[in-house]
Order: structure tokens, then C-alpha cells, then sequence
């Protein structure tokens, strides 16, 4: 750059250095104005965040504890008639909890008192295997001497103790249990010889089950939905659990500490957890009202009330647990009356004629569009998190018309009109927590509290100074229309 | 201008009254930046009040070993050249200038500079196309180099550099007509 060209530029800057500007008071009100609404703005989205943040603290509190005991009741539940006393078994002294069963927890005896061992030292979860005593013989899981007829009806017998389970239980005769023996109370099962494994039952419908699956567990804190509580002669509960979903009408004996199983019917119990999940869509009819909490301007309280609900939404589950909520509803917000659009009249002609109207938008009707993120506890409960998208239809205003002439008495009129919705905000944006509850198969309940974002009347428009939010909470009745 | 530490310290404390004071103080300054990179005065006027909220959002990053004139004066720029890119979508067509005629050289220009007045000077430089406008004001001006305001137009440097050549000779061509009309009136 030559000195020339750094001298005119030195010049220029020199030059516009000079000029002054006098200060105007009427920009400064603008300025104002600006910095009011980012405070504003600032306020909202704190308050957005804290209750976001709490939603999101709340529902990590909740899953884990929730989730982790409806599993458990709901299997417990399901299964308790045909198989489980967990009552029972959380009497019994425990054992090593999530332990694989070795060789070394599980001492089959026999006859005499004496233990047998088992060859492998180690339990293969997924092998079946032929067992053997010690002496070689392989294990013979039918009693000898008892014909077809016996055998069913001894499975009969065990099968009516095990569904009543507050009836006075007696041992059933045809059970060997006296023949079971243990030095700690602890059931003494001879590991590989207790339960049929899901293929095993599947395959084999009637008779006694010769090849068997391994015990996973016995423990009662890992009870899924195989506990199995067998009763023996001496009245004593043997708590089983087992790596298989046992079918309905499974018949458990013991006989020489040997549990036997003896399917009757393949009819399942309960779901069998096994099974893989299907990815569903379900439609449902929203129906309910909303409490808005309302705002107060100068000492008068409006928006306060109930109002209507109705829509329809769908639900996309993805998971057992997850599924995905979108809807639409119509709904309005009610009960305004202090914000009102004013304009005046005056006609000279023959004297003057004066007209006064007074329109004040009392409801706000929307269109709602609920999207949410579902968690389902278990069949029964769940909760969702997520946001309301609101869109302003139009409104309803009480229109005043007040009259006055130089000649004639003054005339005041009202009537309602819709479609004033200037100073109104055309969206809103309202986060939202829910909890669901089924009623029945087809019918749940919904608790929603929501938080609108969005400043619903224009300040400006209105002379207002202050924010306005549709805050509050729906109960809602969902019909589910994909129910069979 | 001179901005007390306590006056900062006051907005960042969200004090009206001082937030006003800061306003009166900084105004005549911040317009008069303002001024040349947009069209008219009320456009001027609002970009103002955007940038002075941003100065107020922005008052705890102010670190106090750079002076606060300095400070303020790039949160404007900055304001600025984002309201020039919102506004870019407009698609502005560069003509570019290949042969422009010689008229006078730098020093009959400077003394004819000399004796212009800052609103003559303004008017110059709106005349300007809107891009070499803003080259010539970060440049010359607001004592920017090639390189931040080949960063902050989207542009390379090379093309800055041609924007601040095409600007110093419009202003040069436009400044020498005013020399010579004068002179052909009298």
C-alpha cells in the first residue's frame, strides 16, 4: 500500500471519527424494550430447563425402581396358581445367591444316604446330557411298578396341591419325598436330572422326562417366572428354580431327591418370556379435560378452569418397554376476560354519533399435537415424556357495542363473534409428563401436567407487561381401537 | 467516552439505570459504526439496539486488559456482519469493475478530502457497491486485516483485497468529480 493510499484512508478515518451523533431518547425506549423481552425470554427458557431437567431426573428415579419390581410381581403373578409360593420360599433358608449350581452345591443321594457324584464338574447351560448314577446305571425316572393309570393320576394329585396354595397342602402319598433326605433342609436335587428343558417338554406331552436341563439358580432373588415350590411329605416347600417355562399342567414329583416333570398339556401358563417381541401400532380415542392454572393481570385471575379434550392418537411400541405416542386433539383455553381490543367511533353529521366496541376474546381454540416418548413399567403402567405442540385455530370474542347520538336514547349491544385472534400467539410449545394407567383391556387412564413455553397474548398488542402460560394438567380416557 | 468499571459492573448486575447510562455513553460511537455499514439511519438505529443487548448479554466475557471501546466495538462488527449475512440470501451480484479510468491522483483527492465534512464523506460511502463497502470499512476503517475479513464476508483474500482497491478508486473517481464540478460551477 502506498503512503497515498494510507494517507486517504488515515484521512477517511480521521474524517468519520469526527462525526457525532446527539443521543435520541426514543431509540433508547426500543432498546428497553428489547432487553425486556430477552429477560423474559431468559426466564422462560430457566423455567423450561429446571422443569425438563426435573422430568428427567424423575424418570430416572422411577425406572429402575418400578421397572425391576413390576418384572417381578407381573411373573410372580402370572404364575402363582400352577407354580410359585414365593411366600413360601422366602421362608426357606437360602442358598448361594446367583450361583451356578456345581457339583459341589448339589449333593444327589441316594437311597442310603449316600451322595452321588456327577461326572462332568462343570454345568453346560446348553447341554443335555444323559445321567448316570454313580454306579454307572442310568437313572430310571419312572417308579417301578406303577402303571400308566397310577402315574397319571398321582400327577393329578400333585397338580391340585400345587394350584390351591393357601388349601391345607398334605404330601401326596405317591410322592416319595420320604424318601428325600438332607442334613441342612436345603432340597437336594441331583443336578441334571430335575427339570425337562423347553425342548424336552415341548417334544415329549405325556410321560415322565428322562433328559433335563440344568438349574440355573436356586435362589429366590432370582426368580423369574420359572419358581417352581414343591411339596414334599414332610410338608416342607422345596424351592426350585429353573432355566425353562414350564407349560400348564406340569406335574412335579420327587422321587430319590429326583425331581420329575410330566406334561399334561402343552397350554401355556403365562407368556412365555422367551418368546420374541412383536412391534405393534395401536390406535386409540382421546376424551378428557385440562385444568389450566391460569396467570393473573392486575389482581384479575383469567384462563383458570377446566376445559375439553378429545383426539385420537397412536401408539407405535418398539419394545416391550418403549413405544413412541403421536396424536392430534382439539382443545381450548377458556375462561379469558381481561384483555380486550377497543376502538372508537365518532361521526359528525346532524350532531355527532358515537360508537364504542369493546371485543374480548374470552377462548382460544387449538389443535394439539401430542408427541411423546412412552416407557411401560409393565402391562398396566407406564409413563411418557414429551411435548404438546399447539397451533391456534381461532378464537372467541364477546364483541360490546356501545351507541351514542346526539339524538336518541344510548344503545348497548353484545354478541359473540369468533376470529379476532390479533395479539395472540398462533403456536405454542408445551412440554409434558404422563403417567398411563390401563384399566381395563381396552381403557386407560392418562394424567398429564404440561407447561406451555410460548407467551400467549402479545404484550405489545395488549399493553401488557407480563408473560402469559398455559400450564396445567389432563386426565384423558384412551379407547383402544386396535383391541380385540 | 469513558466507561467506568463500576458501570460494567452495574449492567452485568442487571441494573436499569445503569444500563441506560452505558446506552447514552456508547450511542454517538456505536452509530457512528453502525452508520457505515448500513443503508439508512433507522436500519442503523435497530442494528444498534441489537448490538447493545448483545454488549449486555455479553458483559461477563469482557475481559478488562483489552480496553472496553475496543471490546465493544468488535461485539458491534460482529452483530453487524451477521445481520449482513442473514441477509446475504438476497444473492448481492458483484459487478466486477475490469478497466476503470484513471481521473486524478491520491494527492489532488486528499486535498479535496481535507475540505469535505463526515456527511459527504457518508454519502461517499454509501455510493459504494454493498460489498466493497464493508471490505473498505472493515479495512480502512475498523483497521481489520485481509484475512479476518476474508473469514467474516465468506470470501478469500484475494477478493478482499480487489473489494478494497475497487473502493479507495470509486471513492478517488467520485471525490474528483466533486472537485471538478465545483470548480466547473465557480
Amino acid at each position: 500500500m502506498s503512503t497515498e493510499e494510507q494517507n486517504f484512508d488515515d484521512l477517511l478515518k480521521s474524517k468519520l471519527n469526527e462525526s457525532e451523533f446527539a443521543f435520541n431518547e426514543a431509540n433508547w425506549d426500543k432498546a428497553e424494550q428489547l432487553i425486556i423481552r430477552a429477560e423474559e425470554k431468559r426466564k422462560r427458557r430457566r423455567i423450561g430447563f429446571i422443569f425438563f431437567f426435573g422430568m428427567l431426573l424423575g424418570i430416572c428415579i422411577m425406572i429402575p425402581f418400578i421397572g425391576d419390581k413390576s418384572s417381578i410381581d407381573k411373573n410372580l403373578r402370572s404364575e402363582k396358581e400352577a407354580l410359585a409360593y414365593t411366600n413360601k420360599i422366602e421362608t426357606k433358608p437360602k442358598i448361594e445367591s446367583s450361583k451356578k449350581v456345581t457339583e459341589a452345591d448339589v449333593k444327589p443321594m441316594n437311597k442310603n444316604g449316600g451322595s452321588n457324584s456327577i461326572s462332568k464338574s462343570e454345568v453346560d447351560k446348553n447341554s443335555i446330557k444323559e445321567v448316570r448314577k454313580e454306579d454307572g446305571e442310568k437313572t430310571n425316572l419312572i417308579e417301578p411298578g406303577r402303571t400308566k393309570k397310577q402315574k397319571n393320576s398321582l400327577a393329578n394329585e400333585v397338580l391340585t396341591q400345587v394350584k390351591e396354595p393357601n388349601t391345607n397342602r398334605k404330601a401326596p402319598q405317591s410322592v416319595r419325598g420320604e424318601d428325600y433326605k438332607s442334613e441342612s433342609n436345603m432340597p437336594i436335587i441331583k443336578e441334571k436330572e430335575i427339570i425337562g428343558s423347553n425342548e424336552s417338554i415341548k417334544n415329549k406331552k405325556e410321560g415322565i422326562i428322562e433328559k433335563a436341563n440344568e438349574i440355573v439358580s436356586i435362589n429366590q432373588e432370582k426368580t423369574e417366572s420359572q419358581a417352581i415350590s414343591v411339596q414334599t411329605s414332610d410338608s416342607a416347600n422345596i424351592p426350585v428354580l429353573i432355566n425353562s417355562s414350564l407349560k400348564k399342567d406340569t406335574v412335579i414329583t420327587i422321587k430319590d431327591s429326583i425331581i420329575k416333570t410330566k406334561i399334561d398339556s402343552s397350554k401355556a401358563i403365562a407368556l412365555d418370556t422367551t418368546k420374541a417381541f412383536k412391534k405393534s401400532t395401536i390406535f386409540s380415542i382421546d376424551a378428557g379435560v385440562n385444568y389450566t392454572f391460569g396467570w393473573t393481570n392486575n389482581s384479575t385471575k383469567e384462563a383458570a378452569g377446566v376445559n375439553a379434550i378429545f383426539g385420537i392418537s397412536t401408539t407405535h411400541q418398539f419394545s416391550k418397554k418403549w413405544g413412541a405416542l403421536l396424536g392430534i386433539q382439539y382443545t381450548s383455553l377458556a375462561h379469558l376476560n381481561y384483555s380486550n381490543f377497543t376502538s372508537n367511533n365518532l361521526q359528525y353529521d346532524f350532531g355527532y354519533n358515537q360508537t364504542k366496541t369493546v371485543i374480548t376474546p374470552t377462548i382460544l381454540y387449538y389443535v394439539a399435537v401430542p408427541i411423546k416418548l412412552q416407557y411401560n413399567f409393565n402391562e398396566k403402567n407406564g409413563i411418557s415424556i414429551g411435548a404438546n405442540f399447539l397451533y391456534l385455530l381461532t378464537t372467541n370474542s364477546k364483541v360490546g357495542s356501545y351507541t351514542q347520538g346526539t339524538f336518541g336514547s344510548p344503545n348497548y349491544k353484545t354478541s359473540t363473534k369468533f376470529g379476532y385472534m390479533d395479539g395472540f400467539a398462533t403456536w405454542d410449545l408445551q412440554p409434558a409428563l404422563a403417567y398411563r394407567r390401563r384399566i381395563i383391556k381396552c381403557l386407560s387412564i392418562n394424567a398429564e401436567i404440561y407447561y406451555g413455553l410460548m407467551d400467549i397474548k402479545n404484550n405489545a398488542a395488549f399493553g401488557l407487561a407480563k408473560s402469559e402460560h398455559n400450564n396445567g394438567f389432563k386426565i384423558t380416557l384412551s379407547y383402544n381401537l386396535s383391541h380385540k | 467516552m469513558n466507561i467506568e468499571l463500576d458501570l460494567i459492573t452495574a449492567c452485568i448486575n442487571r441494573e436499569r439505570r445503569a444500563e441506560y447510562e452505558l446506552y447514552k455513553l456508547t450511542y454517538s460511537y456505536l452509530m457512528s459504526i453502525c452508520i457505515r455499514y448500513t443503508n439508512n439511519k433507522e436500519e442503523a438505529e435497530e442494528i444498534l439496539n441489537t448490538g447493545f443487548l448483545k454488549i449486555l448479554n455479553n458483559l461477563t466475557k469482557y475481559r478488562t486488559e483489552i480496553p472496553f471501546k475496543v471490546w465493544m466495538r468488535k461485539v458491534m462488527i460482529n452483530v453487524l456482519i451477521d445481520s449482513y449475512r442473514k441477509e446475504k440470501t438476497r444473492n448481492e451480484q458483484i459487478k466486477y469493475v475490469e478497466n476503470y479510468i484513471e481521473t486524478s491522483d491520491f494527492a489532488d483527492v486528499n486535498n479535496a478530502l481535507v475540505k469535505m465534512n463526515t456527511e459527504q464523506i457518508y454519502r461517499l460511502i454509501k455510493q459504494l457497491p454493498p460489498m466493497s463497502q464493508k471490505v473498505f470499512n472493515l479495512y480502512a476503517i475498523d483497521g481489520f486485516a485481509h484475512k479476518e475479513i476474508a473469514e467474516m464476508l465468506d470470501m478469500s483474500e484475494g477478493t478482499s483485497k480487489w473489494h478494497l482497491s475497487f473502493s479507495r478508486q470509486q471513492l478517488k473517481e467520485m471525490i474528483a468529480k466533486m472537485v471538478s464540478s465545483k470548480t466547473t460551477v465557480s
